[in-house]
């Protein structure tokens, strides 16, 4: 009966890599209800500080893109003048939690929930001054994410606030 | 020369001596050094280095950064997976004052820059803090220059590169480093 063994081993084999491959999602498949693809801002884990938030339920990063950070460099939003095309610029979002390690009183990271993303495409989102809207949620449990139900959650509508600044709350912070 | 001419040379040569000084007076940061330690130039290029995590009290906002070599060896678990970060790791800590956003009331973002604190993991250079070397440079924001911090900052600042591992050594099962990588 070594045949039949063979054939059970190999099947459970079989079935724990295809759980394997399954359960690991794919993130950049996603795209939210008003069409903005996740995989527009594939690397966003490794790109630069602009700067950080926090209130007391967040702590936020903000990071953008190597143009846009070129652009904050050369002067861009204070100088009057815009963010180039192709710029793209992500707000992460985790809840604080108090860290049980430092000597001192701090908030750092426990979960991570949210990301934002904006990206200039004159020509793709000519109704929301070339700015398009992102916004995916993070599922810590499930190890999964998915696009906000909200069009482009609240997106132009508050970025109006800061017009003056090409629609960006965030100045590249000195370090 | 006209009394019109002479006053344009004057305007000309004042404009010309604010601008030298000005630029003479920008200061170079990588010449600094601690006494008897690390030096500033080691951490070259740290402003655009990849985020590790950020961390916030009421006293200061911090994003700590990493070099390449240090966030591979996160990635690869690091540490996590009981491995000790490799040889040429280094970090910096980017400490903000901390300010009310003006559009936000109840969010607090980056005010003025605040210091910065670097590590460096060598292990023949730093035999006797478990490799890693520290450094604490204090920035005013006033003269827009960065200091070696010393034993009147807080936390104070001996002139040498041990100045952290004192602190340090309640992550060192972590490799002496306190930050996680944080999830994205």
């Amino acid at each position: 009966m070594k045949t039949p063994m063979i054939a059970i081993v190999a099947t459970v084999l079989l079935v724990l890599g295809g759980t394997a491959i399954s359960a690991q999602q794919d993130k950049y498949t996603l795209k939210t209800p008003s069409g903005v693809a996740f995989s527009d801002f594939r690397g966003y884990e490794d790109w630069q500080v602009v700067s950080s938030a926090q209130t007391d339920e967040v702590l936020k990063v903000i990071v953008a893109n190597p143009t846009m950070i070129n652009a904050y460099k050369t002067g861009i939003p204070a100088n009057g003048k815009p963010f180039p095309e192709g710029s793209k610029i992500a707000k992460l979002q985790w809840k604080p939690k108090k860290s049980t390690e430092a000597p001192f009183a701090v908030n750092v990271p426990e979960t991570f929930t949210q990301a934002f993303f904006i990206e200039k495409n004159s020509k793709r989102f000519p109704k929301s001054a070339g700015w398009g809207y992102a916004l995916f949620n993070y599922d810590a449990k499930a190890d999964v994410f998915a696009a906000d139900a909200a069009p482009d959650d609240c997106g132009h509508t508050c970025h109006t606030a800061v017009k003056a600044k090409d629609y960006i709350f965030h100045p590249y912070q000195k370090r | 020369m006209t009394r019109k001419s002479l006053r344009t040379i004057a305007i000309v040569a004042a404009v010309l001596a604010t601008l030298g000084s000005t630029a003479l007076s920008a200061q170079d940061r990588y010449t600094l050094k601690v006494p008897n330690g690390l030096a500033f130039s080691e951490f070259r290029g740290y402003e655009g280095w990849q985020t590790v995590a950020i961390s916030q009290n009421e006293k200061l906002v911090s994003v700590i950064v990493a070099n390449p070599v240090m966030i591979n060896a996160y990635q690869s678990g690091v540490p996590g997976n009981g491995k000790p970060f490799p040889d040429g790791a280094k970090m910096a800590k980017i400490h903000w004052d901390p300010k009310k956003n003006q559009y936000f009331p109840d969010t607090t973002v980056p005010g003025a820059l605040h210091d910065v604190d670097f590590m460096v993991k060598d292990s023949k250079r730093f035999p006797d803090s478990a490799g890693w070397g520290y450094a604490f440079f204090r920035y005013e924001a006033a003269s827009d220059t960065f200091r070696p911090a010393t034993v009147a900052d807080n936390p104070p600042q001996a002139n040498d590169a041990k100045c952290g591992f004192a602190c340090h050594t309640i992550a060192k099962t972590k490799d002496y480093v306190f930050t996680d990588y944080a999830k994205r």
